[in-house]
C-alpha cells in the first residue's frame, strides 16, 4: 500500500519517515518490519541519546520511544521534543502502562501510547492516527505560515505604496464609490478639510468627502458617465496658483464603477512662464507696431500724391530711419534670444580691454564731436579678462554710445578702466540728462526706455541695456548705475580679470 | 470742421496723423507729451476731441492725463485713446475689459497702427 493511499488517510508529499527508539531488539526489528511493509520509512535507535541525536539530524514524522531506556529515558525525550520538535508526532511504548503514566507522558505533549507486547495491528492502528496527527500539525503550519507571510506581503506592499504617495509632491486623493475619501497623500491633504488635519500618520485612514467644488465636479462626472475613463481641469486656487487636477474612473472587471483616482499638480510656475512669454510677446509687438505705423502712415500720405516735394524726401528719409531701427530692434531681439538659449558660439581668449575701449573711443569720438561732446579714456593697469572680444565690444559699444545719446551737448563721457586684484572694473560716466531712481531700478529690463521730453529725440531700440546686462551676468561679472537726475550717470562693469 | 488736439510722443506719429486730421478737414493742434497738453489745454480748451497716446511715459503719464484732460474740457467734448500700448495690462489695466476702459474716461480706444480712413471715420463718429 502506497502512503500517498495509506491507512494513515493523510497524504505526505514525501514517504512518512519513523523512528523507532527501543532497547529491547525484537520491538525495534519488528517495529521496523511491519512499518517498513506499511511503505514507510524507518530508522531504529537501540538508546535515548543516539535516538535523540538522529531526531535532530534528520526530519521525521513520527517517533516512537521507548519509556525505559538507557542514556536519556523516554520521558526525557519527550520533553526535549516538545521543547525542540514540536511538530513530530510522538507515541510512547510502555511495558507499564499505567493511567498515571498516561497522563503524565500526554503531559509531555505525547499523542498517543501503546502498551507492550502490541500486535502488528496495534501498532499500524496508532502508527496510522499519528501519521494523521501529523499531517494536521503539517498542514495547520503551512496555513499559518502561509497567512503570516500573506500579511507580512500586504503589509510591505501597503507600506511601500505609502511611501510612494508621500514622496510624491502631486496630491493623490482616492474617493469610492459613493464619493467618501478612502485614500490621501499629504499633499492631498491640503484639498480635503479645507487644509486641515496635515497630521501624515492619519493616512491613509483618513475619512471626508471631496467637497472641494471643482474637483467634486470631476467625481461627479466619472459617476455620471459609464463611459468615461478620465477628466480634467484646471483649478485655480485662492493664492493665485494653479493645479490641473486629472480625475481617472476605477473599473473593475466588469466596468463596474469602484470609486476614482485624482491627481493634482501644482503648475504655477509653467504658468508663470506662460504670463512671463505672452507679456513679452505683447511688448515686442507694441515695439514694432510704433515705427511701423509711423512707416505706414508716412507711405499713405506720399501713396495719397498730395506731399509737396520737400516735404516728400523728408517724410521719405524718416521713413527710412525707422525702417533701420526696426531691423536694428530685430537684430537685437535675437541677440538676446540667442544670449538667453546660451547657443551663442564663443571664442574665448585672452582680451586686452585697455585696447578696445580705445578703439570703441576712437569710433564714438565721430558722434560726439558734432554735438561737442568729449570722450576720454584711462586705462589704469593691466585689464586683461578672458571673454569672446566681440561680446567685450557689444556691451562697451553699449554704454559709451549711450553716455554720448543721453548727453547734453558740450558734455563729457569718462571711460576708466582699473585693475583692482582678482577683477577689472571699467566705468563709463557722463554728464547727460541722468535718470530718476525708478528708471534706475528698470534700466535693464527689456523695451525699457526713460521716455521724456529730453529723450524723444533719442533713438534706441530699449534692448541695448538688456543685452549688456545678461552678457555681463554671462561672465560673471557685474554692473552697476548711479544717476542723479541733471548731472548724468555712471555705468560700472566688473568682469573677472585673466588669471596671471 | 472739429477742432482737434493731439497727443503722442511718437513725432513721425504725430506728423502723419495730425495731416491726415488735416485734410479731413480738421483743425489739429499737437503736443508732444502730457505737460504739453495740459499747458495748452490751460489756455484754450475749445476742443472738440483730443487724441491721447496712453504711454507717453513709463509711469501712468497716460491714464492720469486722460483724467485731467477730461476735468479741462469743456462739457461736449470727447477723449480719443489712440495707443499701441497693451502694455496697459502690465499696469493692471486690461482695455480690452469694459472696466479697463471704464477706468480711464475715453469715449473710444483705438490701437495702433490705423489706416488714414479708420481714423477719420472713428474721429467723425465721436465728433457728430
Amino acid at each position: 500500500m502506497s502512503p500517498d493511499q495509506g491507512q494513515s488517510g493523510a497524504s505526505f508529499e514525501e514517504t512518512p519517515r519513523i523512528i523507532v527508539m527501543d532497547d529491547e531488539e525484537s520491538i525495534r526489528l519488528g517495529c521496523e518490519k511491519v512499518l517498513t511493509r506499511e511503505g514507510f520509512e524507518v530508522v531504529v535507535a537501540a538508546d535515548g541519546s543516539s535516538g535523540w541525536e538522529m531526531l535532530q539530524e534528520d526530519e521525521f514524522d513520527l517517533a516512537l520511544i521507548d519509556l525505559k531506556m538507557p542514556g536519556i529515558d523516554g520521558m526525557n525525550i519527550l520533553k526535549l521534543m516538545g521543547e525542540n520538535l514540536p511538530d513530530v508526532v510522538a507515541i510512547v511504548i510502555t511495558g507499564y502502562a499505567s493511567y498515571e503514566t498516561a497522563v503524565e507522558t500526554v503531559k509531555l505533549g505525547a499523542y498517543d501510547y501503546i502498551p507492550k507486547p502490541f500486535t502488528p495491528d496495534e501498532l499500524r492502528n496508532v502508527v496510522r492516527r499519528g501519521l494523521e496527527r501529523r499531517f494536521l500539525r503539517l498542514s495547520n503550519r503551512r496555513l499559518r505560515e502561509e497567512r503570516e507571510r500573506f500579511l507580512l506581503d500586504l503589509t510591505e506592499e501597503r507600506s511601500r505604496l505609502m511611501t510612494i504617495l508621500r514622496a510624491m509632491s502631486d496630491a493623490v486623493l482616492v474617493a469610492n464609490r459613493r464619493g467618501e475619501l478612502v485614500l490621501a497623500n499629504p499633499a492631498g491633504l491640503e484639498w480635503i478639510n479645507d487644509g486641515e488635519d496635515p497630521d501624515p500618520s492619519d493616512v491613509p485612514e483618513i475619512s471626508g468627502s471631496v467637497t472641494h467644488e471643482e474637483i467634486a465636479g470631476l467625481v461627479e462626472r466619472i459617476e455620471n458617465d459609464p463611459d468615461l475613463e478620465g477628466c480634467d481641469a484646471e483649478i485655480e486656487t485662492e493664492d493665485d496658483r494653479y493645479f490641473h487636477a486629472a480625475a481617472t474612473a476605477v473599473r473593475d472587471d466588469e466596468g463596474g464603477y469602484l470609486g476614482v483616482v485624482i491627481v493634482l499638480r501644482d503648475i504655477s510656475e509653467r504658468r508663470e512662464i506662460e504670463k512671463m512669454k505672452s507679456a513679452f510677446v505683447r511688448m515686442v509687438s507694441h515695439e514694432l507696431r510704433s515705427p511701423l505705423a509711423a512707416v505706414q502712415g508716412y507711405l499713405e500720405l506720399l501713396v495719397g500724391g498730395d506731399v509737396d516735394g520737400e516735404d516728400a524726401d523728408r517724410m521719405l528719409r524718416r521713413c527710412n530711419s525707422r525702417v533701420e531701427a526696426l531691423q536694428q530692434m530685430i537684430n537685437d531681439l535675437l541677440d538676446l534670444s540667442r544670449i538667453e538659449s546660451g547657443t551663442v558660439q564663443r571664442e574665448l581668449r585672452p582680451c586686452d580691454l585697455g585696447e578696445i575701449l580705445d578703439e570703441i573711443v576712437q569710433l564714438q569720438r565721430g558722434a560726439g564731436i558734432e554735438r561737442g561732446i568729449e570722450i576720454s579714456l584711462d586705462v589704469r593697469g593691466e585689464c586683461h579678462v578672458v571673454a569672446d572680444a566681440r561680446e567685450v565690444e557689444e556691451v562697451f559699444t553699449n554704454l559709451i554710445s549711450n553716455a554720448v545719446k543721453y548727453n547734453r551737448d558740450g558734455g563729457k563721457v569718462e571711460v576708466v578702466a582699473e585693475r583692482h586684484d582678482d577683477k577689472v572694473s571699467i566705468s563709463v560716466s557722463d554728464t547727460g540728462i541722468g535718470m530718476k531712481e525708478e528708471a534706475v531700478e528698470n534700466i535693464f529690463e527689456e523695451f525699457f526706455r526713460v521716455r521724456n521730453s529730453e529723450t524723444a529725440s533719442v533713438t534706441g531700440t530699449g534692448l541695448g541695456l538688456a543685452i549688456v546686462k545678461r552678457l555681463v551676468d554671462s561672465y560673471d561679472g557685474d554692473i552697476q548705475v548711479e544717476s542723479v537726475p541733471g548731472e548724468g550717470s555712471t555705468f560700472t562693469v566688473t568682469l573677472p580679470a585673466r588669471p596671471e | 470742421m472739429a477742432r482737434i488736439l493731439m497727443v503722442d510722443d511718437d513725432a513721425d506719429f504725430l506728423e502723419v496723423q495730425s495731416r491726415v486730421l488735416d485734410r479731413g478737414g480738421h483743425e489739429v493742434a499737437t503736443a508732444h507729451n502730457g505737460s504739453e497738453a495740459l499747458d495748452l489745454l490751460g489756455k484754450d480748451s475749445n476742443f472738440d476731441l483730443v487724441i491721447l497716446d496712453l504711454m507717453m511715459d513709463q509711469s501712468d503719464e497716460g491714464f492720469t492725463l486722460a483724467h485731467r484732460v477730461r476735468s479741462l474740457l469743456g462739457d461736449g467734448a470727447s477723449i480719443m485713446i489712440l495707443t499701441g500700448v497693451r502694455r496697459a495690462h502690465d499696469l493692471g489695466f486690461d482695455l480690452d475689459s469694459p472696466a479697463g476702459r471704464k477706468w480711464i474716461d475715453a469715449d473710444d480706444f483705438v490701437e495702433k497702427p490705423i489706416s488714414a480712413d479708420d481714423l477719420l471715420e472713428r474721429v467723425r463718429r465721436l465728433v457728430e
